[in-house]
C-alpha cells in the first residue's frame, strides 16, 4: 500500500526530508512502525507518534488511509 | 473592573468571566520563553493569583526571548524578577514567586493550591512530573513545548480528559529531543506558543469556546502549517499514576537538569560562582571575580564552601572533571549548578575579549 509519510520535529532532520511517498506491507500501526525503524534505523532510538486522519493510532489500529504523520514529543519552552 | 472593560464588552465573558478569572489561581511552571509571555497576559489578564516556580537565573541567551527580562537582570533569578516586573503590569494580581525548581518536594502542595497548571518548562522530568502531580490532584494543565521553528500546544487531564502519558506514555531517552539550548529556537516562537497557553487558561477559567483537551495541536512557524491530532485517554496508565504510593520521577535526563554550559551562553556581567575543580597546580590560573578552587580530589573536604544561593560553573581543563563536579553537587542538591563544556584555555581567552 502506498503511503504519503509527514515528518514533523527533529524527525525531519534525521530522515532529511518532510515527506516521502513509501510502500508499505503493513496492515496496522505497529507493523507500519517497524516498518519504518526497519527502513531508518535512527528512529529506533526514537519516540513518536503515528497519526492519520488527525487521529492517532493505537498500535493495533488499521491502516485506512493513504497519509501517515509521524510526530515526535518537543522539549523546548 | 474598568480595566478589563474590552474583556467585559465580550458577550461570551462579561462581568461574570470576569470575575472567574479575578477567582481564579494559576501556577505557572517555569518563567522562560513560554512562562514570561503566559505570564503577561494572566496577569494582564487580572487573574486572581498567579504563582510562578522557576529555580534558574537569567542568562545573556534568554534575553532573545524571554521578554520580561532585561540585561540589569542578569544572574537574577527568573521567578523573582519576573514577580516584579509582572507586579509593576498589575497591581492588583496577588504574586507569589517560588525561587526554586518543581521537585519531588514541592509539586503535590503547589499545584494542590491551584485550579490550573501552566507547564512551560523544558525538560521531560519536569513535565512528567507536572503530569503525574496534575492527575493525583485532579488538576488540568496546559501543556506547551517547542523544537526550532515548530510548537506544540494541548490540554491536559481537563475534565477527565487525556493526560500526557496519553500522548507519549513513555519519556525520550537521553539525547532523543533536543531542547532550545542545544538546537536553538526561533525567538518569537515561545511567544506565539505562550500566548496561546495563556488563551488555553483564560478559555478554560471562563468556560469559553473549546479546550485543546484529547488534541494536539502542531503549529510550523516556517509555511504556517497547522495540524491538530486527536487521541484517546489511556485510562490504565491515569489510574496506574493515579494509584501509585508516590510520584516517581522519569528516568531520562534532558536539558538544564544536563546543565552544560558553554562560553556563549554566558556574560561576564553575570554574577557568577566560578568553581575551578583542577589541580591547584595547573596552568593557566585565573583571575575573576567570585572564583573558588575545589580540586576534585579535594571535593569531599571542600564541597560544604560551595554556596547554595547564586548560579555556580564549575570548570576545568577539557570540561570532563568540570561534569563529574556537577553530578557530584547534583548528589549533594546544591542548586543552580554549570558545568563549563569548554576548558580554562579558553575561558581564559573569553575573560580577555
Amino acid at each position: 500500500m502506498k503511503i504519503r509519510f509527514t515528518y514533523h520535529g527533529k524527525l525531519t532532520e534525521l530522515l532529511d526530508k518532510n515527506s516521502e511517498e513509501l510502500n508499505l506491507k503493513a496492515t496496522n500501526a505497529h507493523e507500519a512502525r517497524a516498518e519504518l525503524i526497519g527502513k531508518y534505523p535512527q528512529l529506533a532510538q526514537s519516540t513518536f507518534q503515528l497519526a492519520q486522519s488527525n487521529k492517532i493510532l493505537s498500535a493495533d489500529a488499521e491502516i485506512t488511509e493513504t497519509e501517515m504523520d509521524v510526530f515526535p514529543p518537543f522539549s523546548g519552552g | 473592573m474598568k480595566r478589563y472593560q474590552r474583556h467585559i464588552q465580550l458577550a461570551e465573558i462579561g462581568a461574570k468571566g470576569q470575575e472567574k478569572l479575578q477567582n481564579a489561581h494559576v501556577l505557572v511552571v517555569g518563567a522562560g520563553g513560554l512562562g514570561c509571555p503566559a505570564l503577561q497576559y494572566l496577569v494582564a489578564a487580572g487573574i486572581g493569583k498567579v504563582s510562578i516556580v522557576d529555580g534558574d537565573q537569567v542568562s545573556i541567551s534568554n534575553l532573545q526571548r524571554q521578554v520580561l527580562f532585561a540585561e540589569k537582570d542578569l544572574g537574577k533569578n527568573k521567578a523573582l524578577t519576573a514577580k516584579a516586573r509582572l507586579s509593576q503590569l498589575n497591581s492588583e494580581v496577588e504574586i507569589q514567586a517560588y525561587p526554586e525548581h518543581l521537585t519531588l518536594d514541592n509539586a503535590e502542595k503547589l499545584i494542590s493550591e491551584c485550579d490550573l497548571v501552566l507547564d512551560c518548562t523544558d525538560n521531560f522530568v519536569t513535565r512528567y512530573l507536572i503530569n503525574d502531580a496534575c492527575i493525583r490532584q485532579d488538576k488540568p494543565f496546559i501543556h506547551g513545548s517547542l523544537y526550532k521553528y515548530e510548537g506544540q500546544l494541548s490540554a491536559f487531564n481537563y475534565l477527565g480528559g487525556p493526560s500526557y502519558r496519553c500522548l507519549f506514555p513513555e519519556p525520550p531517552k537521553k539525547g532523543d529531543v533536543p531542547n532550545c539550548n542545544e538546537v536553538g529556537v526561533l525567538g518569537v516562537l515561545p511567544g506565539i506558543i505562550g500566548t496561546m497557553q495563556a488563551t488555553e487558561a483564560i478559555k478554560m477559567i471562563t468556560g469559553l469556546g473549546e479546550i485543546l483537551s484529547g488534541k494536539v495541536l502542531y503549529i510550523n512557524l516556517l509555511d504556517y502549517s497547522q495540524r491538530k491530532f486527536e487521541f484517546n485517554r489511556n485510562s490504565e496508565e491515569v489510574g496506574r499514576i493515579r494509584n501509585q504510593k508516590q510520584i516517581n520521577l522519569v528516568d531520562t535526563d534532558d536539558c538544564d537538569l544536563d546543565s552544560s554550559v558553554t562560553l556563549s551562553d554566558l556574560d561576564l556581567s553575570e554574577k557568577l560562582i566560578w568553581i575551578d575543580v583542577r589541580e591547584k597546580d595547573e596552568l593557566p590560573r585565573l583571575e575573576l571575580s567570585g572564583l573558588l578552587e575545589i580540586p576534585l580530589s579535594d571535593w569531599k573536604t571542600s564541597k560544604s564552601q560551595i554556596p547554595k544561593e547564586g548560579k555556580k560553573v564549575f570548570f576545568c581543563a577539557s570540561g570532563i572533571r568540570s561534569k563529574r563536579a556537577l553530578a557530584e553537587a547534583k548528589k549533594e542538591n546544591i542548586p543552580h549548578c554549570f558545568s563549563l563544556e569548554e576548558g580554562a584555555d579558553e575561558l581564559k581567552e573569553w575573560i580577555k575579549k
